[in-house]
């Protein structure tokens, strides 16, 4: 077998080897056949391996243990049978913590009533509950857990979102791949079964751990990461978000935005961009690590502008100076960029976009911003800014953005991060 | 929507290809999370295209044909790679992926016995690699060895079950 092969499967290809190897494929199609078939074989070992090595972190797990837990479909179908609306199963309940049906879309589970959780298995739905602690769990299906305590649950599968009060500090939520310790706040974990896990922040701080680290590390609004149990925190750049609530969703894979990423890199760097689709609506969130600013609170959207798919940015990001943040477009799309309109726009956004003449009322902002210029004040208080929309109509592929600010000004001594939202060009 | 019948045809279909799309977009991205990210891509688009899909034709195919075109609308700097830099390449790549899995896929059964086979440092080696995801560096750093050793290591591994598979499916074969 040519030696290139055994490179490649090892990614240990230099860029000449791999010119190299790419002519040796294109010279005969014999050539390519055994590169094919070590690749499958390749990928036969490698399922081999992982189902040995995962079969014995599931028989450590609870869940081994628990004969009436099965075990669940791979995320992808689930998501496949939820949207078919294929019941698969229903939740099951056995006696343990003590909660509070808070909402629900599962018959017979009505808001305001009291159930004893232990095992918490949901094909599809949501429901949300509260324990006697005050900690909210929101569960949305497919997921597959237990509820060891009022101040730990097993996440095995799937996705849960925790908004913790002051009581439930050091709420824990344990998955395959390590722990996530909540210091007061609200977050969303995603895991697989014995596969990756991963955690945002919505507010506050939470803590987290690998199995493969001793050490916590902790991560605050506007971060996220994913982890293994074998291997430590990376970053997770992109989180899909419900358009109501901090919350996680699947990743909508008909959106017309297919992804976002920066050019910052991710060594030691945990920000998230939050794509809500269809979430440029009155009240929306705008930003992933501060709180309190929406977008068009209390007013109403241009019908061109509303539903469309939001990017939450991180507004820390705003004096990056050689920012580009890329969204990849499934289809041509509209690519709204809403700016501070106090300050001057970047040669970038001048070159490529138009504005609209629309104008956004964005906040609140912190109290200090009241004095700022520009700042309109509501009957609470509160300082809200305009922003302006700009517009580019852009061909599916990769679209760049540039930084948020065209360098320093007197005018506005702190620049404040764009939002950016996306609609097709055939959505009405 | 899809009809109870189509339903139930998309399953079986789907669950039968998907070990093999999932083998051949880790192949072509060479990174298990975007990998993963892809496959459940795939899924929800085939899924939706499914009344499109002509049964006379073979499923597996049509399925990788779904999955390529993921992986070229996917995120272009995390999707490029050596099989998909040259078009024609990548079209062929994947046509001969649909060709030779259903050929080898015998071979996986008679694996785990061979697995079971190899000796402890051997063993190590594979689960570092394949399970712990570490590259020849990584897995000479926890070892204690030379890079170079654990790349010469790993292909004569390969090299060493792909012998043992072969043999244990003639002896199948051979088997009354």
């Amino acid at each position: 077998m040519n030696p290139l092969i055994d490179r490649f499967l090892d990614d240990s290809l230099s860029e000449s080897e791999s010119a190299a190897l790419t002519a040796w494929l294109k010279a005969d199609p014999n050539h390519l056949r055994a590169f094919v078939e070590a690749n499958v074989r390749d990928h036969h070992l490698r399922d081999a391996v992982r189902h040995s090595a995962q079969l014995r972190l599931v028989e450590k797990s609870p869940a081994a243990q628990a004969p009436r837990l099965k075990i669940l479909r791979p995320a992808f179908w689930w998501a496949a049978a939820a949207m078919l609306a294929i019941t698969i199963g229903a939740m099951m309940w056995r006696p343990g913590v003590l909660v509070e049906v808070v909402s629900s879309d599962q018959p017979g589970w009505q808001a305001g009533g009291h159930v004893r959780l232990r095992q918490a298995k949901l094909a599809a739905g949501s429901v949300q509950l509260r324990l006697t602690n005050g900690v909210l769990l929101n569960l949305t299906g497919p997921v597959s857990g237990v509820l060891e305590s009022d101040m730990r649950f097993r996440l095995f599968s799937g996705r849960i979102s925790a908004d913790v009060g002051a009581r439930g500090k050091n709420f824990t939520v344990l998955t395959d791949a390590g722990e996530v310790v909540d210091l007061g706040t609200r977050f969303g974990v995603e895991a697989e079964r014995g596969g990756e896990s991963r955690v945002a922040v919505f507010s506050g701080q939470v803590k987290v751990r690998s199995n493969a680290a001793g050490d916590f590390t902790t991560l605050s609004e506007g971060e996220a990461a994913r982890f293994t149990a074998l291997a430590g925190l990376r970053r997770w750049p992109q989180v899909a978000m419900a358009v109501d609530a901090a919350g996680l969703v699947s990743v909508p894979a008909d959106s017309v935005l297919a992804s976002v990423h920066d050019n910052l890199g991710d060594e030691q760097l945990h920000p998230f961009y939050g794509v809500v689709q269809g979430g440029l609506r009155s009240g929306a969130w705008a930003f992933t690590d501060k709180p309190n600013p929406r977008w068009a609170l209390g007013e109403t959207l241009p019908t061109w502008l509303e539903g469309a798919d939001l990017v939450r940015t991180y507004h820390q990001f705003r004096v990056q100076k050689n920012y580009e943040l890329t969204l990849t477009l499934r289809a041509p799309a509209a690519v709204f960029v809403l700016i501070d309109q106090r300050q001057p726009p970047p040669p970038w956004l001048v070159e490529r976009f138009q504005q609209t003449g629309t104008h956004l009322r964005v906040g609140p902002w912190m109290q200090g911003m009241a004095g700022a210029e520009g700042a309109e004040i509501d009957g609470d208080g509160r300082p809200f800014l305009r922003f302006a929309v700009w517009r580019a109509d852009a061909a599916a592929g990769d679209f760049v953005l540039g930084p948020s600010h065209a360098g320093k000004t007197r005018s506005v001594p702190f620049p404040l991060m764009y939002g950016v939202a996306v609609k097709a060009l055939d959505q009405p | 929507m899809l009809t109870q019948l189509q339903q139930e045809r998309f399953t079986q279909l789907w669950t039968a290809a998907q070990p093999t799309v999932t083998g051949y977009l880790h192949a072509v991205v060479r990174d298990s999370a975007a990998a993963q990210d892809l496959v459940q891509e795939t899924a929800l688009v085939v899924l939706r295209r499914f009344a499109e899909y002509d049964e006379a034709r073979p499923f597996l195919p049509w399925a990788l044909g779904v999955a390529k075109f993921q992986v070229l609308s996917f995120r272009r700097d995390a999707a490029r790679s050596l099989v998909t830099c040259d078009a024609d390449l990548f079209d062929r790549f994947t046509r001969t992926w649909a060709e030779v899995t259903p050929a080898l896929s015998a071979e996986s059964s008679a694996l785990q016995a061979c697995l079971d086979r190899l000796a402890q440092r051997a063993r190590q080696v594979i689960q570092l690699r394949y399970f712990e995801g570490l590259g020849s560096e990584g897995i000479a750093q926890r070892l204690g060895a030379q890079a170079g050793a654990i790349r010469v290591l790993l292909q004569r591994v390969r090299e060493q079950l792909r012998v043992c598979v072969e043999r244990a499916l003639r002896l199948e074969g051979e088997a009354p």
